[in-house]
């Protein structure tokens, strides 16, 4: 069972999140509610993939994402955010996010970005 | 009200309304998905008032988030949404009912509106950013409730300070016709105005 760890900091997104993938099997899911605990959670869980939110408190996502990236070079991170601007999306790719998805987004989005990472 | 030509001319009163037209006007797309209804935000109307003529409680108004830019532009921006669009967004996010008169927003309806509202802006600083061609970044959106006038305007607004009022349309489907706002500062409005004058110059 693939381990994925949600990272957002709203409770609201992460319950829609872990509905949609839960209702498609994938029940081993744990929450972050920013970037600090993103990083903390990677490091204790070591997931199969990470959904990042990039706007959050404390340490944003992708701040999250260099860290994890710089720890665990194989990590496999899918940004999340209602930010789609273009040097936001590169920058992402650029610090090694395997997708992007602009929010707001349909469930069916968030499998399809879990299959495509072969899980 | 005060005469917005004390301040702006008539030419930037509708600057002002065209930048937050299409910055607002693609967040509507955004609501739309959330919500999973049509969503229509209308061109705003934009007022000038002392703080002491704006009433929250008197408005309807309940429910709010403060977003700051962080990157691009310098400034933070209000929005506040009504009670009965507050119960509409949560009954269509929710797939719930709620009685109109005795309906509450628990955690995670505050959680589910701030996310609507973030996703809405974090939608239209994407617009500002493809039209100002400029990267323009937002701060993690604080959201709160609104209970006491006095109380938020000393918390967001300040004491004895001139608002920008912007009033949208706000439409979702076959729920509520009603509206919301976004409140700024004269030097909010002007940052706004500034970058508008750069780009048709």
């Amino acid at each position: 069972m693939a381990k994925i760890l949600l990272a957002d900091d709203a409770a609201f997104m992460r319950m829609t999140i872990k509905n949609a993938l839960s209702k498609a099997g994938y029940t081993d899911v744990y929450e972050a509610a920013d970037g600090l605990q993103a990083v903390d959670q990677y490091n204790e869980i070591n997931p199969d993939l990470v959904f990042m939110d990039i706007t959050m408190p404390n340490m944003d996502g992708l701040e999250a994402l260099k860290t994890i990236k710089s720890q665990h070079p194989d990590a496999k991170v899918i940004m999340c955010s209602a930010m789609g601007q273009e040097s936001m999306v590169i920058d992402a790719v650029k610090s090694g996010a395997k997708d992007f998805i602009v929010k707001p987004f349909k469930p069916d989005r968030i499998l399809k970005a879990v299959k495509d990472m072969g899980l | 009200m005060i005469d917005p030509g004390k301040y702006f001319t008539s030419e930037q009163i509708d600057m002002l309304g065209e930048v937050m037209n299409i910055s607002m006007g693609s967040s509507a797309s955004a609501a739309s998905v959330m919500l999973g209804k049509r969503v229509d935000i209308t061109t705003p109307t934009v007022k000038v008032m002392s703080e002491e003529h704006f009433d929250p409680v008197r408005d309807e108004y309940i429910m709010g988030v403060t977003i700051s830019y962080v990157e691009g532009i310098s400034g933070r921006n209000v929005l506040l949404l009504k009670r009965n669009d507050v119960r509409c967004i949560l009954e269509c996010m929710m797939g719930m009912e709620l009685d109109a008169e005795t309906f509450e927003v628990d955690e995670m309806g505050e959680s589910a509106v701030c996310e609507l509202m973030n996703q809405m802006l974090g939608s239209s600083s994407t617009a500002m950013s493809q039209f100002l061609n400029m990267t323009v970044n937002i701060s993690t959106p604080t959201a709160f409730t609104i209970e006491d006038s006095d109380a938020f305007k000393k918390e967001f607004l300040g004491e004895d300070v001139t608002i920008v009022d912007c009033d949208f349309g706000f439409k979702i489907e076959d729920k509520s016709d009603s509206s919301f706002c976004i409140l700024m500062s004269l030097e909010m409005a002007n940052v706004y105005l500034e970058k508008m004058k750069n780009i048709y110059q």
